[in-house]
């Protein structure tokens, strides 16, 4: 797996040597500090994956950081869609995640407490690039115990939310049996009484929107048809 | 001028009136249909002149006194009706007097003093005219044959044709006078005189068609009717100027009496200071700036800087405080000071308003000063959230990061246990700190806009819920800002002390700028006096902005409200 790491800071050596050698081994072809850097890179010789951080200077690497991870992810997206995108960011702020969402599959964003455990991390990685969903745990945890008006997710059983947990972090159905040790046709089973449960309707199959809809659901409690 | 003498010149006015007509019963070749309302001019203008008189004693006398010489004038004429040779001559050298009188009835209103010099040459013009004219006919006229504008059998001098050839010429200069004064008077001026131009062009209109009807030596029949239409013009014009008159001259003293009680700061219907000056000065389109001795320009009344440049179309009358320091500064329309009657108003009123125009500019000062704490505190705000991310969460990643790599390769199991005891301790100070993070500054407000930024606030779990319903509307950052915080300090403290099981967020656009609410259904009992600073802060916070935040009443718990302008 060739990989581009792009941060501006000390993290961005540490990750690419690590991965880089045993026994995660992956081929880090790259090393950004900034914007520039990074799509000049990606440009020249697109990666299967690129590691980003939200806060990188544009283009002078000494100047401040500017909050520009996001354009940069959305350029790469629409100049080469075959690159796989994950967001490495010490901001919990789930609008910034769904936003990472909308760009389609084989994208991730991952709070920068996951560099703790660097084999998760990469495991994280070989997902997005095979083209998954991953949202960071922390963030979905915190979402679904998010205090709530009338209490839907009490409907659920302890099983049912964490599927549900499970589906707002992007794992498929068979990701979610694998995780659980359960077989895929519960998980089916248990998808389906969630969205009866919490009125999740219009749901395709492309796992981002799945998602975005569980995302938008723990966010506001409603379903995005009702939200404003 | 007392009772008295007004009644007494009302008296003498109508014998004079009484006897002209007596006279000339029987003595006019004009039908009853010409004659009663030609008879009543003079009548109506003495009218006119002391009702101006009795509503407006100081400022409207020189009209007034005008009005009643129109109306003594046009009773002249009818001198001629007299056996007396002398004032039979008198009666027919003065027959076109009156119409240089009304000339300058016209050209003074609405103050009686003729201010340009244009206008001073056009009424002396029709005041020679009409003497020398017709004191020429008297001197070369013989026999002198009685005139009642143009008696078509009578035997006239050349200077007949001559004055009223001078006199369609005069009118014609009158036209063009007036049109240059509409076009160059500003709109306050326009209105006050929108009604006399029209009467004017009416009475011009009918006058020139007598002129003319002269020099051809029209029918009886035919003068009559020009005479008749001439009589119901000068009728109409009177009333105008009389109207603009009263309509004008509201005196000084009542104007700056108003003024005051309008500015007392203990009064219930205390009215704006803009809007107060706007109405004793009639002129709608007024500015107000206050001078602003920090920072030496001008600002306006929300303390933003506004310079003079800013202002065109208006003249500007600087208010000047006891140590000739400038006050403020007044844009106003041209035309008050072009007007001697405007100008003392505007001293008067510009001398009443000094107190509230000095309290004005120092709020305005404050103003400035709080926004710009404001702005500070928010700039920090920022710069902090950006030091703490760029320099202290990384760090605190990078430890993380090497924890891990050391307890990957360590074999002591001892030692990794340890080790995973101290990466989650550091983990759960990096979360305490993006939870402190992110309460300096929502680093997300400036791009993603206040319902995204927070949304955070609904996350913190075991309280109670945060129901937010805020407009996705964008609005200017300092605004955006303010709502950010009066919204998190308000959610902080329903949590804090509240005890509520619901919590709801209101932000929408309104009339009056941004409207936030945060309500609960807690134990109430808020004020802004109570333990701690947070709602009185938050106050000063949405103040400093030139907004208002108040508690508003509730049958249960607790409501804030704040206005945010956004203007």
């Amino acid at each position: 797996m060739r990989v581009i790491v792009a941060e501006d800071n000390f993290t961005r050596d540490a990750i690419a040597d690590v991965l880089g050698g045993p026994p995660y081994g992956l081929d880090v072809i790259g090393r950004a500090s900034t914007i520039a850097d990074l799509l000049r890179l990606v440009d020249a010789d697109p990666p299967d994956i690129v590691t980003l951080d939200l806060r990188m200077p544009r283009v002078d690497p000494r100047a401040k950081p500017e909050l520009a991870g996001l354009d940069a992810a959305r350029q790469i997206r629409s100049a080469h869609p075959g690159v796989a995108i994950l967001v490495l960011s010490q901001f919990d702020y789930v609008p910034w995640v769904e936003e990472v969402v909308k760009l389609g599959m084989a994208v991730g964003y991952q709070l920068k407490d996951e560099l703790r455990d660097l084999g998760r991390l990469a495991e994280v990685m070989r997902a997005v690039a095979a083209g998954e969903i991953r949202i960071d745990s922390t963030l979905v945890a915190r979402l679904v115990s998010r205090p709530r008006l009338d209490g839907p997710l009490d409907r659920l059983t302890r099983r049912e939310r964490e599927v549900l947990g499970l589906m707002a972090e992007g794992l498929s159905n068979a990701g979610i049996a694998a995780r659980l040790v359960i077989e895929q046709g519960s998980v089916e089973a248990h998808a389906t009484e969630i969205y009866r449960k919490l009125g999740i309707s219009h749901l395709g199959g492309e796992v981002n929107a799945r998602v975005m809809a569980v995302l938008a659901f723990l966010r506001s409690g409603r379903t995005p048809g009702f939200a404003s | 001028m007392n009772w008295a003498g007004m009644a007494l010149s009302a008296a003498a006015g109508l014998a004079v009136a009484a006897a002209a007509i007596w006279m000339s019963v029987g003595a006019v070749p004009f039908p009853w249909w010409v004659v009663v309302p030609e008879d009543e001019v003079g009548v109506l203008f003495l009218g006119l002149g002391l009702l101006v008189w009795v509503r407006r004693p100081v400022v409207g006398r020189r009209m007034a006194l005008l009005l009643v010489a129109v109306a003594v004038t046009w009773y002249l004429p009818y001198l001629q009706f007299s056996a007396n040779p002398v004032v039979f001559r008198l009666g027919f050298w003065l027959f076109y007097l009156h119409i240089a009188v009304l000339a300058q009835v016209f050209f003074a209103a609405p103050h009686g003093r003729l201010a340009r010099p244009a206008e001073r040459w056009l009424v002396a013009g029709v005041y020679a005219t009409a003497l020398v004219t017709q004191g020429m006919r008297v001197l070369t006229e013989d026999p002198l044959v009685a005139q009642g504008w143009g008696s078509p059998s009578a035997k006239v001098s050349s200077w007949a044709p001559v004055g009223s050839v001078l006199a369609l010429l005069l009118t014609a200069v009158g036209l063009a006078l007036v049109v240059q004064r509409w076009r160059a008077e500003p709109a306050l001026a326009r209105r006050v005189h929108s009604l006399l131009w029209a009467g004017y062009c009416v009475v011009a209109a009918v006058l020139s068609a007598n002129f003319v009807g002269a020099v051809l030596r029209v029918s009886v029949f035919t003068s009559g009717i020009l005479l008749l239409c001439y009589a119901v013009a000068l009728m109409q014009l009177g009333a105008v100027a009389a109207v603009v008159a009263l309509r004008t001259d509201a005196s000084i003293q009542r104007i700056v009496a108003r003024l005051l009680a309008q500015l007392d700061p203990s009064s219930a219907t205390r009215v704006p200071l803009h809007n107060a000056l706007a109405e004793a000065l009639k002129d709608p389109s007024l500015t107000l700036h206050y001078w602003s001795a920090g920072t030496r320009e001008y600002v306006d009344p929300r303390g933003e800087s506004a310079p003079a440049a800013a202002w065109p179309g208006h003249a500007v009358t600087v208010v000047k405080g006891p140590d000739q320091q400038p006050l403020a500064a007044i844009g106003h329309d041209p035309y008050l000071l072009t007007q001697p009657h405007y100008r003392q108003l505007l001293d008067a009123v510009v001398a009443a308003s000094g107190l509230a125009l000095d309290n004005a500019r120092l709020d305005a000062e404050n103003q400035a000063h709080l926004r710009g704490l404001l702005e500070a505190e928010h700039a920090t705000r920022r710069s902090i959230q950006a030091v703490l991310h760029d320099g202290v969460q990384h760090r605190l990643t990078d430890i993380q990061f090497l924890l891990g790599q050391a307890r990957d390769t360590c074999q002591d199991p001892g030692v990794h246990a340890s080790l995973t005891l101290i990466a989650d301790e550091v983990q759960a100070t990096a979360r305490d700190l993006r939870d402190v993070v992110a309460g300096i500054y929502p680093v997300n407000l400036h791009d993603a806009g206040l319902a995204a930024a927070l949304d955070r606030l609904a996350d913190l779990p075991r309280s109670a819920p945060l129901e937010l319903r805020v407009s996705s509307s964008r609005w200017p950052p300092a605004v955006e800002e303010t709502a950010y915080f009066v919204v998190s300090e308000a959610v902080g403290n329903a949590r804090k002390h509240a005890n509520a099981t619901r919590i709801c967020v209101d932000v929408e656009t309104t009339q009056d700028g941004v409207l936030v609410r945060v309500s609960d259904d807690g134990v109430g009992g808020a004020t802004f006096g109570g333990r701690g600073t947070g709602l009185r802060g938050l106050r000063d916070r949405v103040a400093a902005g030139g907004g208002t935040l108040k508690i508003a009443p509730s049958a249960i718990g607790t409501i804030i409200e704040a206005v945010l302008p956004c203007a």
